[in-house]
This record gives C-alpha cells, structure tokens and sequence, in this order.
C-alpha cells in the first residue's frame, strides 16, 4: 500500500469517524459467516495504514514509539528481534488476539465485560475445562489480553496454580533461572509466526 | 463464526470489528461490510454509535487502541 492509498484511508476514517451529527442506533446484527481471516486482514491493514503511513506517527506517543518500547521490553533479555519468521509484531498481536477471541465465541463464552481495556470473562476454572481445543497455544494472548482474573481462572484449568508455576514448568526463565514473562513473550512471538507461517503455505 | 453488524445513519452495513474502552467511555472500531478500506471509529453514547469531537479526540482513541493492541501495559 502507498502513501496515497494510506493517506486516503485516513481521510476517509476522519469523515467517517468525527462529527455529531453522524448518528446511529448500536443495534448489533448478528450473522453466521467464517470472517475470522478477513477481520485479521482488515485489522493488519487498519494498523498499518492509518498509523505508520498517515502522519500519525509524528504524534506526541507514535505508534513507533510504542512499538520500539514494546520491541525493547520483549527483547531486553533475549535476541532482539524486528520480525519473526517475516511477520511484524503487531501483525502476530492482531493474529493470536482474533483467534482467541475466536476460541471463545466459537465455545459460547461471550459473557464478558471490559476493565480496563481488558476482557473480564464471567467464567470459572470449571468452565473453562469443558473448552475443548483450550490448550497453552493462545494463553498468552489471554494473559495480555483479559483481566487478571480471567486468566487466574484459565490458567487453573490448565492445571497451573499460578503464573510463576507455568513459567517455571515451561522453562520460561531469564538468565538467572528466575520465571520470565520476557521470556514467555518471546517464545510466544516465534511460535504464533511459525503458526501463521504454517496457515499462509495451506492457503 | 458469527460476526456482529451494524448499520450505520447512511444505512451502510459494518462488521464490528473491535470495542474498546478510553478514558471511561466505549468506542468501537468499525469497517464497510463491502469496502474494505472503510474503516469507522464511533463512541457509545446511550446506545447509539456517535462522530468523535474532532480529530485530536481520534488520534488520542488512536494512540490509546494501539497500545492496547500491541500490549504495552503486559509486564
């Protein structure tokens, strides 16, 4: 995408987006249809246009800046790294956070509020043991995004007591054997590429 | 999968593609159901979807969806 496409992209949110006297009902229309991988796409697309491309980034708080933060912060206690297997980190973020939020829906856990930004579903452990395809794959898409209560919960029904105790069972430690998120964020980033690698060769 | 719509003043159809929260209010993300390159960010006022104030309001939605989306709060 150039930076006229970007550039139109954004004037188009602009018109679309600013103004009392754009109006309407929240009336939600619910419709069967696999949407999954188009939504990751549009996502993918909205991020990268109407934030890198769009001036946005001459902003007080860039998205670049964030992103770097974000870079450093993952990569402070392991090999840096820009891309993985290719695929930028907001495009793997968007990836894992829509397939959860899949995993979910598709499960009929819909129940939730929002604290935070973060999801809070109204589930327990017990529940969350019935979630058939609920394995370790997507846990920290659900750390990062849900309440910290949620995540306590699923985290039970995975059979870990807490955080640290998955850490350590996984080996996700830093240099000196203590339990790392850093760690865990990295080896989360490598395995979502290597999924979506994977997905990308099928299609 | 089933995927939530909504349709807007001008009776274009949108697949929701996000809500979010910014400094006590909701906001949802919004994308032409046909146009892809159409993307809507609206505020929830009292059940209804509403245009942002002004631009500064939308890059500060902007900023704050971001950092939600690329976790920066994790540690």
């Amino acid at each position: 995408m150039d930076i006229n496409e970007q550039k139109e992209i954004y004037e188009r949110i602009k018109n679309n987006s600013i103004g009392d006297e754009k109006r309407c009902a929240y009336k939600k229309i619910i419709k069967k249809g696999n949407f999954l991988v188009a939504v990751t796409t549009l996502i993918g697309t909205f991020m990268i246009s109407t934030l890198t491309g769009c001036g946005y980034k001459n902003g007080r708080n860039s998205y670049d800046d964030v992103l770097n933060k974000q870079s450093e912060h993952i990569t402070s206690n392991v090999e840096k790294s820009d891309k993985y297997n290719g695929f930028e980190i907001y495009d793997i973020y968007s990836y894992e956070s829509l397939r959860t939020a899949e995993l979910f829906v598709n499960n009929g856990f819909t129940d939730y509020s929002m604290k935070e930004m973060r999801r809070d579903y109204h589930y327990i452990a017990e529940d969350y043991k019935k979630l058939s395809e609920l394995d370790e794959t997507y846990l920290y898409s659900i750390y990062t995004n849900s309440t910290e209560e949620t995540f306590l919960e699923v985290l039970k029904a995975l059979g870990y007591s807490d955080l640290e105790t998955f850490l350590l069972k996984n080996n996700y430690v830093d240099k000196n054997g203590d339990p790392s998120t850093l760690v865990w964020s990295n080896q989360n980033l490598i395995q979502m590429s290597e999924i979506m690698k994977q997905e990308e060769k099928q299609r | 999968m089933q995927a939530a719509f909504v349709k807007l003043e001008d009776n274009r159809e949108c697949i929701l593609l996000d809500e979010f929260q910014h400094k006590n209010e909701k906001y949802t993300l919004l994308v032409n159901a046909v146009d892809k390159n159409d993307f809507i960010v609206r505020k929830v006022v009292n059940e209804e979807l509403v245009g942002l104030e002004n631009e500064d309001e939308l890059k500060e939605v902007f900023e704050s969806y971001m950092k939600y989306k690329v976790q920066i709060n994790n540690s």
